[in-house]
């Protein structure tokens, strides 16, 4: 007998019950308890930061199966296209994609009782909203504990690297007239690089920022830099302002000259209206219909730290489709062994060949990213950084499972 | 990277350095720059980057460093022939404006962007 939408709800409405005292770590197991009555069991596995590898959340009783593979398997399917796959040998099977809005956070592993089918559209309302809530849960039930964090790490987290992702938003944001995807390198040792934005009121705000320097201090700099700025916008601040106010947190902290180059940007949803302030930093592209149309150099002020009571905002009229792709330094200065540079017309040319494969977004950055880290070969190099936001109507529709 | 200091004609003190400035480097840079003005105030500084072949952040923040101090002074600090890419990161900085570098420095290798013949934005 096929498992029902309504019988699923009953099993949602028994998590979300749950929910309420359960400790991070006890996720997996709270989720396979509210499926029990349909004879269902789940294993959720976990993207790590550096979205390579899957890994399962462990439970009590239960050997823990081995991690898997992004980049290969309908787990890898379900995870990069955020699509339920299936295996055509395997009818009792199917593979969840698990997202937090459109954050990517894993896949789950549904074994079912008796043959079900990834194209019952009954099943299929039932499933997204248990797997939606899984998304929810693990996002809501990190702040709690470490055990989820830590099963996203692949390796240990330096002090740096831990500073500075407690800071970052989420990598994906999307609504029906945005999607925006960023990603940062490398991962565990990640310092003066940070992203950042907030949609709000028809506004996508968004900065990216580069600290002078290396290690720890450069990861200060930056979180101190990202702190002025929202703190500065959250109080209404416009874009001038912000920079402002955090050029006075960096001179007033720092008296050796620390600073940070950055783009704040904001970014009007219903018109298209970009208006950016450039500090100091490599111009952001605008991307349409495929080509590099535009390099958003209108106006520098100094990067933020070294005060600069110009009011230079610039502006840029978006149509509808078109793309932004924000970066840092390390990006184009990527070196293989041999020297040679990744380059903007490289760069330009990968992001547009990932997007005519029809790849979402944060599969685009995804793969610019381990492509400039491969390149480098594992060499120790300067932070890197990608933006792509898209400004199209129903920009977000496809990122939804 | 190596350091050469002299007065031009015009009396200005001009430290020509050589090589990378930049993590490793900067301390050394803003120590000559320091033995040059020697305390007093009101000293002209001229950095001849034509020498440099690399600059980076921390080669930036050693400049910006060198900057304040002579400004703090009464003095003041500019750059002069920097070319290729770190024409292009001073550019980029915004700090080149500050220090001086006029706008018909030759700048870096610009990464190219198609044009699709539509004017340009604003």
């Amino acid at each position: 007998m096929p498992i029902s939408a309504y019988e699923l709800y009953r099993s949602v409405a028994e998590l979300l019950r749950a929910m309420h005292l359960v400790q991070p770590s006890d996720l997996a197991a709270a989720v396979n308890l509210s499926v029990r009555p349909l004879e269902m069991r789940t294993t959720i596995f976990l993207v790590d930061l550096e979205q390579r590898t899957l890994r399962a959340l462990p439970e009590p009783g239960r050997p823990t199966p081995e991690p898997l593979p992004v980049d290969a398997g309908l787990w890898g399917e379900a995870f990069i296209n955020v699509r339920t796959t299936a295996a055509p040998d395997r009818e009792d099977q199917l593979w969840v994609p698990i997202v937090d809005g459109t954050e990517r956070l894993g896949v789950a592993e549904l074994v079912f009782p008796g043959p079900v089918s990834v194209d019952d559209p009954d099943l299929h309302r039932g499933l997204s909203a248990l797997a939606g809530l899984i998304g929810h849960m693990i996002m809501a039930k990190s702040a709690y504990g470490d055990t989820l964090r830590a099963w996203r790490r692949s390796r240990p987290m330096s002090v740096e690297g831990e500073l500075l992702w407690r800071n970052l938003p989420p990598l994906t944001f999307a609504t029906e007239d945005v999607t925006i995807a960023a990603i940062v390198e490398p991962t565990y040792e990640i310092g003066g690089d940070a992203f950042d934005y907030a949609v709000d009121n028809d506004h996508a705000r968004l900065a990216l920022f580069d600290a002078v320097g290396h290690g720890l201090t450069a990861s200060l700099t930056t979180v101190l830099t990202l702190a002025a700025v929202r703190s500065a916008r959250s109080n209404g601040a416009d874009l001038v302002s912000a920079a402002r106010a955090a050029d006075e947190a960096l001179t007033g902290q720092f008296g050796d000259v620390r600073y940070t180059t950055a783009v704040l940007a904001d970014l009007d949803l219903r018109t298209g209206l970009l208006q950016y302030v450039n500090a100091g930093h490599p111009a952001p592209v605008l991307i349409r219909a495929g080509r590099a149309v535009a390099q958003l150099e209108e106006r520098r002020r100094m990067p933020l730290g070294v005060p600069d009571d110009r009011p230079v905002v610039s502006e840029y009229q978006l149509r509808q489709g078109d793309r932004l792709l924000l970066y840092t330094d390390g990006v184009i200065e990527a070196r293989s062994p041999d020297g040679r540079q990744f380059g903007l017309d490289r760069l330009i040319a990968e992001a547009e060949r990932h997007s005519a494969e029809g790849l979402l977004a944060p599969e685009v950055v995804r793969r610019l990213a381990h492509g400039i880290f491969d390149r480098r070969h594992g060499q120790p190099q300067d932070d890197a950084t990608l933006m792509l936001v898209e400004w199209a109507e129903h920009a977000g529709a496809k990122m939804v499972p | 990277m190596r350091a050469f200091v002299y007065e031009d004609a015009s009396g200005r003190h001009v430290v020509k350095i050589s090589g990378a400035l930049e993590v490793t480097t900067a301390e050394a840079f803003l120590a000559t720059v320091e033995a040059v003005r020697g305390g007093s105030g009101g000293i002209a500084v001229q950095v001849d980057l034509s020498g440099v072949d690399f600059l980076d952040s921390s080669g930036i923040r050693a400049l910006l460093r060198a900057h304040r101090a002579a400004v703090a002074s009464g003095g003041s600090l500019t750059v002069s022939g920097a070319r290729g890419l770190v024409a292009e990161v001073l550019r980029i900085t915004a700090v080149g404006e500050l220090l001086g570098m006029s706008a018909g420095d030759p700048s870096g290798d610009r990464p190219s962007v198609r044009d699709d013949g539509e004017p340009p934005p604003e």
